[in-house]
């Protein structure tokens, strides 16, 4: 018992004597050559990626797949913990509030747009609390319909729709999630008024679309991908710019006239604001390089997504823009969460 | 004989001596988590999947299962020992569990928890063999309005559940409706008494309930006057069930078996039903429901093979439809993916060595849990000889370890102290937590399943009625109810002449 | 229905935990029902999210109203003294325990918290707590942080690590 008082009295000793001593240094040495020099020596402890979702989903498994690399190339331990609730915000708010030090970082997806853009009350700001380091990947969504709707095409579907406005539901993974906000645009852009019915998560929202219970799923490919090579859905149309390499023969929507409907979902990593930039640079080329490798390349695209490697500001760019958009379908459409 | 060919091709790949280790390894660490309450399978699986990258697909897949179905198995450890129901299905189990461990007769609740759930997982493995995709359709048939009819059949059920008060237990249970609210309203989003705390935004954990009100309200009871004893536990006669015992065992057995392997195809929320409903069957079908609640080895042994055949059948709707049922399948979905294996209704043929592997490695899996754990049950009684003021510190700091790994929150754990105190108010007072915690399980999904039924036919209520599903399980549940309230009534009277407890 | 009792309530006594439980019914439901009372009713097409939790908060009062007036029981019901010592420290120690495992890391908040609610018991052996304590928090650290690798520090920032 006294031995071990004894020792942690050492050590908070210890601790009290390196504090001051950092202080001093930390007086006689510029802020920015302090910084300087940490960065050049980072990093030097774990280092913790936060992903703001509960374990298990797809985003934590890629998040942790990447982890792994980075501490290879990193020569540090990657920690991933998860901070899942509250549509991502636990996890992402208590990045926000956490040392600029680079030994905190959140692994973000377009969700963390999307809900930013829904929920009105956030602890942080998408853009101003947060550096960007690097985007990953980004892929398009599918528009799939249950097996014995009578529509083929997109166009089908909007003159259905159209002709029988109560005679179509799209199921979501929930309020203002990507698929729910497609759903909204694709209403909005089409001039169709499919009914949103929401589900908690991609799972039982595909059950439903299975048995026919909803009629359309504007779904993230890896959750679907399965049902659409069994041929149990009917793939109408990818959401990108261009058609997507998995499916080449399938058209666009934007090919099949809903102008402007361009949907797209992604991943990235961030830290908190003013990450000092050494440190942000040698993030982003060691994340650049483990996308490059064949294993974390090879799922995304085995997903439908396609590789991202791409500099700190883009990512900044990507999520602005992105923000920008979703804010003002929400606006538009009225569905603003209160 | 396509049958015969597809096992021997499943006995084949699960009988290496590589698949053998890894089923081995999933099985011990799944009993080790799911003795440790609290840490459930979903972190395990997620932190050990990077190790499974290396691994061929089918010893990935056969060392996950074997944690999943190996932490159902653990989970009943510490419910009969200690009153710390780890997952909502050891919920019943402590009911009964519990009471028998203090009866002297721990040894007995863990073997019949063993040879319970060996018993239904050899005859689940069989179901899912043998008729998997033909199951996974009439899954299908399940839509909004049969869940919901479902969920008011179970909610009738844990009105039988209930030994207290009746009123009482009622209240309890719209209580823990209630209190399943709290959280993001899955329709629309809105916040509901979170008190603009984003710990809240996704509703309470079951686990922090359950080891609030259940686990550490237990402690607060033993400590109330026997602190230097702390649980009573009489002494231990034998370990192993008598002859009697297994004849009451036996039909409870199996008839949990076929209820818990029919809920756990429905992905949505039906397995977590299976050990409630197979409980209230039991008590309903008894000789002597009085016993129940009391240490009734019915009622261990039927909610226990219950909760291991449907843990088993849930696999079904993952292997033949690509769909997950629970967070586990989903982390098994995931694993699969990053192997390059996309699950859905192609796998059954495409991958016919993984899927019957499984298969296979289910039951090895089982048996060999069943042989891990039979000689563990001296071990893991001799803990209750422990005095009480060195086992109690061991709980509670395992608990909060527990809750505070679910989310590595903090707010977590401060929120298990509260449903400590809460819990043990209320069992001071008389009211019984299991019908709150029932009802906590069940509220938001009736809510979310009527809700979409509702929005689905565009406000027409019949629905629920003109779906022959759907009515024929709201007929049960009518009957169920008048089943309970005559003989409430008729009791009522007599308990003014008699005077019972 | 519960009426045909009161020409026989002269058998009973009243049961206390009656009162006291059917008060904290009532007082959950109207709770419940006042911070709900915001959210939006909605329709039978669409209901809203204040649907339910008004219509159980109605059903929890009601409840407890019959619990409060109705029930008597007549049963004899022994109860112990409560231990106000376990129903402050267990609580506390949980409370601790989630307060500095963050700060402090598993090993001192196991330890600490082990202590605080070792003193629960009325049977202190203050050698045989600090070794269960200490224990206790070697195991964590081993099991939970060593073993499962749980995000949790060994010993935390506040302890300088």
């Amino acid at each position: 018992m006294i031995d071990i008082r004894r020792s942690r009295s050492d050590r908070t000793f210890g601790t009290l004597a390196r504090r001051i001593g950092a202080t001093l240094l930390g007086a006689t040495l510029m802020a920015a050559t302090y910084g300087e020099a940490e960065a050049q020596n980072y990093p030097q402890r774990a280092i913790t990626i936060v992903v703001p979702f509960a374990a298990g989903g797809g985003t934590d498994s890629i998040a942790r797949e990447v982890a792994a690399h980075l501490q290879t190339s990193l020569g540090q331990p990657v920690v991933v913990e998860n901070a899942g609730g509250g549509g991502g915000s636990i996890g992402s708010s208590r990045v926000a509030n956490a040392d600029p030090d680079g030994y905190t970082l959140l692994f973000v997806t377009s969700t963390f747009v999307t809900h930013a853009a829904v929920e009105s009350g956030l602890p942080y700001d998408v853009v101003k609390s947060f550096t960007p380091i690097a985007q990953l990947g980004r892929g398009p969504l599918i528009v799939v319909t249950n097996k014995d709707v009578p529509v083929g095409s997109i166009g089908e579907l909007v003159s259905k729709a159209k002709a029988d406005p109560e005679a179509f539901n799209y199921a979501s993974a929930g309020p203002g999630s990507i698929n729910h906000l497609s759903g909204a645009l694709f209403n909005q852009l089409a001039g169709t008024t499919m009914t949103h019915v929401p589900y908690k998560g991609s799972g039982p929202a595909t059950f439903d679309l299975l048995s026919g219970a909803v009629q359309v799923f504007f779904a993230t490919t890896p959750t679907m991908l399965g049902q659409v090579k069994a041929k149990e859905v009917k793939l109408l149309a990818t959401t990108g710019a261009e058609r997507s390499p998995l499916f080449p023969d399938t058209p666009t929507v934007k090919e099949a006239g809903i102008e402007g409907f361009e949907v797209y979902t992604w991943w990235g990593i961030v830290g908190p604001s003013n990450l000092p930039r050494p440190i942000v640079e040698q993030l982003n080329k060691a994340i650049n390089d483990v996308v490059a490798l064949d294993s974390v390349r090879g799922r995304l695209i085995g997903e439908g997504a396609e590789i991202v490697r791409g500099t700190p500001d883009q990512l900044a760019q990507t999520i602005s823009s992105e923000l920008t958009h979703w804010r003002k379908l929400v606006a538009d459409a009225g569905i603003a969460k209160k | 004989m396509e049958f015969l060919d597809h096992l021997q091709l499943g006995i084949e790949t699960a009988f290496s001596l590589s698949n053998l280790f890894y089923c081995l390894v999933g099985v011990v660490l799944g009993t080790l988590i799911g003795v440790l309450p609290g840490l459930g399978p979903v972190p395990t699986i997620a932190m050990l999947l990077p190790l499974t990258f290396g691994l061929p697909p089918v010893s990935a897949l056969i060392m996950l299962s074997g944690i999943y179905y190996g932490a159902q198995y653990g989970g009943s450890t510490t419910s009969i020992l200690l009153n710390l129901p780890g997952e909502s299905a050891s919920v019943v189990t402590v009911l009964d569990g519990y009471q028998m461990a203090r009866r002297g007769r721990a040894g007995v609740a863990l073997a019949t928890a063993a040879i319970g759930s060996f018993v239904a997982g050899t005859v689940a493995t069989l179901v899912l063999a043998m008729f998997a995709p033909p199951l996974a359709r009439v899954a299908l048939n399940f839509g909004p309005a049969e869940y919901f009819s479902l969920m008011v059949l179970g909610l009738i059920a844990s009105v039988i559940l209930a030994h207290g008060p009746l009123v009482r237990a009622l209240a309890m249970i719209v209580l823990g409706l209630l209190l399943g609210l709290i959280g993001t309203d899955v329709t629309s989003g809105t916040l509901r008494y979170t008190f603009g705390r984003a710990e809240m935004a996704d509703g309470i954990n079951f686990v922090i309930v359950a080891m609030g009100m259940f686990g550490l309200g237990e402690i607060m009871r033993n400590l109330e006057s026997s602190g230097a004893r702390g649980m009573v536990v009489e002494k231990i006669t034998r370990l192993m069930p008598t002859r009697e015992d297994f004849r009451r065992m036996a039909a409870p057995i199996l008839r949990g078996t076929v209820l818990g392997s029919a809920l756990g195809i429905l992905p949505g929320g039906g397995a977590m039903l299976s050990s409630f409903a197979s409980y209230s069957l039991e008590k309903k079908l008894s000789k002597h429901p009085d016993e129940f609640g009391r240490g009734a080895i019915e009622g261990v042994a039927a909610p226990e093979s219950a909760n291991n055949a449907g843990a088993q059948t849930s696999y079904i709707p993952m292997l033949t439809l690509g769909i997950p049922s629970n967070p586990v399948m989903a982390l098994m979905i995931g694993a699969l993916i990053i192997q390059g294996i996309q699950p859905g209704p192609g796998m059954i043929t495409e991958q016919a060595p993984l899927f019957w592997g499984i298969v296979v490695s289910m039951w090895i899996g089982n048996l060999l849990l069943l042989v891990l754990n039979l000689p563990m049950v001296g071990l893991w009684v001799r803990l209750l000889t422990i005095p009480y003021y060195m086992l109690f510190p061991v709980v509670l700091v395992i608990s909060a370890i527990g809750v505070y790994s679910l989310n590595n929150s903090a707010f977590d754990v401060y929120l298990m102290a509260a449903f400590c105190v809460l819990g043990y108010v209320f069992s001071r007072l008389r009211c019984e937590p299991a019908p709150l915690l029932l009802g906590f399980v069940l509220g938001p999904m009736m809510e979310e399943y009527l809700r979409r039924t509702m929005l689905l036919s565009r406000g027409d209520p019949l629905v629920l009625i003109t779906r022959p599903i759907s009515a024929a399980l709201l007929a049960v549940a009518t009957l169920g109810l008048l089943m309970v309230l005559l003989p409430a009534f008729r009791r009522k009277r007599e308990q003014i002449f008699v005077e019972d407890d | 229905m519960m009426q045909d009792n009161a020409p026989l309530a002269r058998t009973d006594r009243r049961d206390p935990t009656a009162l006291y439980s059917g008060l904290l019914f009532i007082a959950f439901g109207i709770g419940f029902l006042v911070i709900g009372s915001g959210y939006e009713f909605g329709t039978a097409r669409q209901m809203g999210p204040g649907y339910f939790p008004r219509v159980l908060s109605i059903l929890l009062i009601a409840l407890g109203a019959i619990v409060l007036l109705f029930e008597r029981h007549a049963g004899e019901h022994k109860e112990t003294p409560v231990s106000y010592r376990a129903l402050l420290l267990i609580p506390l120690a949980a409370v601790v325990f989630a307060f500095s495992i963050r700060g402090a890391g598993i090993v001192p908040a196991v330890f600490v918290s082990a202590l605080i609610c070792s003193c629960a018991s009325p049977e202190l052996k203050a050698r045989i707590v600090v070794l269960v304590a200490a224990t206790l928090a070697v195991f964590s650290g081993a099991v939970f942080v060593k073993g499962l690798g749980l995000p949790i520090p060994l010993v935390g920032p506040w302890l300088g690590m």
